[in-house]
């Protein structure tokens, strides 16, 4: 039998390895690149931005995967975390324009969908139950330290400790305390607010 | 050995979410069954979890109603920004490959559009699975001596038989309808019709145009595996996950201009849609080999080829003869038969793309030149 000669990644590489060789191609504008790391990300930050953002998610991760697209991170870094900061910050300036959409809509007499944790606009007319709990889950979001707030979002996403430390920019062993923390002064008010009815 | 620090919040935290390593997990673990203090204190943490995820899951609307819309395919399209969407020389690469090509009327439009998944079935049209939406947006020339054509003879069939067992089934197939004017033949095809205004005082005989026509074939994992064990490859390279799937090939109109020495076809959209999840590379490598690439070259070529928008036009080149020309800004092929008055004659075809049409110009015995002229003539 001959000697092996060197391969190139194999399918398999695509679909469950190397995800630094990927970026590389991506960076080189290979679109076959794009499309695997999408396979692989997409669910999950799609998930991350339905609570972010509540039912603007697909826009928010079109954009997110646009700015992968387009503006691929550096070599060196992770992608999950980078793809998670963006979301974030991505669906932060979304809900900062929601916000500012709601203002003039209900200035002129038109509903506002109240979506996203920083939205927490008040939603007039009658709303399903389920609605009116999301909003008082999101206004708890929206009222607790960004940090606090992303961090819930994050690990309640399914992100690992050291994902979370990457894309918030901390030390992974901080991120128990931290995320204990934020749970605590998550679910106190939450239960006040829910105990009241406020949404 | 019972411990006597009590693991802080953060440790306990990460144990509880399975964060920590076996060893930590285990030390924690021992001390645990001899601290009620911490096992009180995880069993608060535990129940804290549960409660603050399934209030945040609360923002997860309908979760098994809902799903993403979105698809990679949609990014790409919004991201690639006009300039390469347009510029088709700029990533022009050079290659060679298989498989004869033979104009033949509106057929030839027909193949224009759907060569890499028919003519050139066999490597190419289960090649390009992963991008999901192949348009054409380049070209990419292989050629092929007359050993490898001999070659591609020899596996043809069988690679064929295998890979796509049964026909394709035809999804649309609307007729060709013959119309009075360009005019007509704009409103027929739904899309900017081009003529030439550099005809040479030949008046267009006719125009005639097809609506939708799609075709469509499945290909399953198996008969991937087939194929690159056929040409020597290793069969488990096709991920496990791909189960295979359909290709369709499809194009929206077709509009075909007639004069006394020439023929413009004009193929709208001529799109092919594979399965997601499969590397296209491997199998054009897988292609490329069959036909008697050498092995490394067969793997440099595929890499290099982008295969979400190149045209593979295999050129016998034994037999034709093909130059690569720009027309009106974008690539073009110039192809000819060596061999006048044989088989092909003095035909030639030209082709091109532009936007979401593609252009044949074929012309019997017609010099380069004033081909050339006649495309680059075109206007909308």
């Amino acid at each position: 039998m001959d000697a092996m000669p060197i391969r190139l990644p194999t399918a398999d590489t695509l679909v469950t390895g190397d995800e630094s060789w990927l970026m590389q191609r991506l960076r080189a504008g290979d679109q076959g690149a794009f499309c695997v790391l999408y396979e692989r990300h997409s669910r999950r930050i799609w998930r991350l931005a339905q609570r972010v953002v509540g039912e603007d998610a697909d826009d928010l991760c079109q954009q997110v995967f646009l700015q992968l697209y387009r503006r691929p991170p550096t070599a060196g870094t992770p992608l999950a975390p980078w793809l998670a900061r963006v979301t974030i910050n991505l669906g932060r300036n979304m809900l900062r324009s929601a916000r500012r959409r709601g203002h003039y809509r209900e200035r002129l007499g038109v509903e506002t969908r109240g979506n996203g944790w920083l939205g927490a606009s008040p939603e007039p007319g009658k709303v399903a139950e389920s609605r009116s709990e999301q909003r008082i889950v999101r206004r708890v979001l929206a009222e607790l330290p960004k940090r606090q707030a992303t961090l819930l979002l994050l690990r309640f996403s399914g992100y690992r400790y050291r994902e979370i430390a990457e894309a918030l920019g901390l030390a992974t062993g901080s991120i128990g305390t931290l995320l204990a923390r934020a749970e605590r002064a998550f679910a106190r008010r939450y239960e006040a607010l829910a105990e009241r009815g406020e949404g | 050995m019972r411990r006597r620090i009590c693991p802080d919040l953060g440790d306990l935290m990460a144990y509880r979410d399975r964060e920590l390593s076996e060893d930590a997990m285990g030390r924690l673990r021992e001390h645990l069954t001899s601290c009620e203090r911490c096992q009180g204190r995880l069993a608060e943490l535990a129940s804290q979890g549960t409660r603050v995820g399934s209030t945040l899951q609360m923002l997860e609307s309908a979760p098994e109603a809902r799903k993403l819309s979105l698809s990679a395919e949609k990014v790409m399209a919004l991201a690639v920004p006009s300039h390469r969407k347009e510029n088709t020389i700029v990533e022009q690469k050079r290659i060679r490959t298989r498989s004869i090509w033979q104009p033949v009327g509106i057929a030839a439009a027909v193949c224009i559009a759907m060569v890499a998944v028919y003519s050139f079935a066999p490597t190419r049209a289960l090649a390009r699975d992963l991008l999901g939406i192949f348009r054409v947006r380049k070209f990419a020339v292989v050629r092929l001596d007359s050993a490898q054509v001999d070659q591609f003879e020899a596996v043809a069939g069988q690679v064929q038989s295998t890979l796509m067992p049964e026909a394709p089934e035809i999804l649309a197939d609307e007729p060709e309808i013959e119309v009075a004017d360009l005019e007509a033949a704009r409103q027929a095809a739904g899309f900017s019709v081009a003529a030439p205004s550099y005809v040479f005082g030949e008046a267009v005989e006719g125009y005639a145009v097809k609506g939708r026509m799609a075709l469509g074939a499945t290909v399953e994992r198996e008969a991937l595996v087939a194929l690159l064990e056929m040409a020597d490859m290793d069969g488990d390279e096709i991920p496990v996950a791909f189960a295979g799937g359909s290709v369709t090939a499809s194009f929206e109109s077709c509009v075909r201009m007639v004069a006394p020495s020439w023929e413009l076809i004009q193929v709208w959209k001529p799109y092919a849609e594979y399965p997601t999840g499969l590397d296209p590379a491997l199998v054009g490598e897988a292609g490329f080999r069959l036909i008697g690439i050498p092995e490394r070259e067969a793997q440099r070529m595929a890499e290099r080829i982008d295969w979400a928008t190149t045209l593979i036009v295999p050129i016998p080149s034994d037999i034709m003869r093909v130059t690569e020309i720009e027309i009106a800004g974008s690539q073009g092929l110039l192809i000819s038969s060596k061999q006048a008055g044989e088989g092909l004659g003095t035909q030639k075809m030209l082709i091109w793309q532009s936007g979401d049409v593609l252009y044949g110009l074929t012309a019997s015995g017609m010099g380069d030149e004033r081909m050339v002229k006649i495309a680059g003539s075109l206007s909308w």
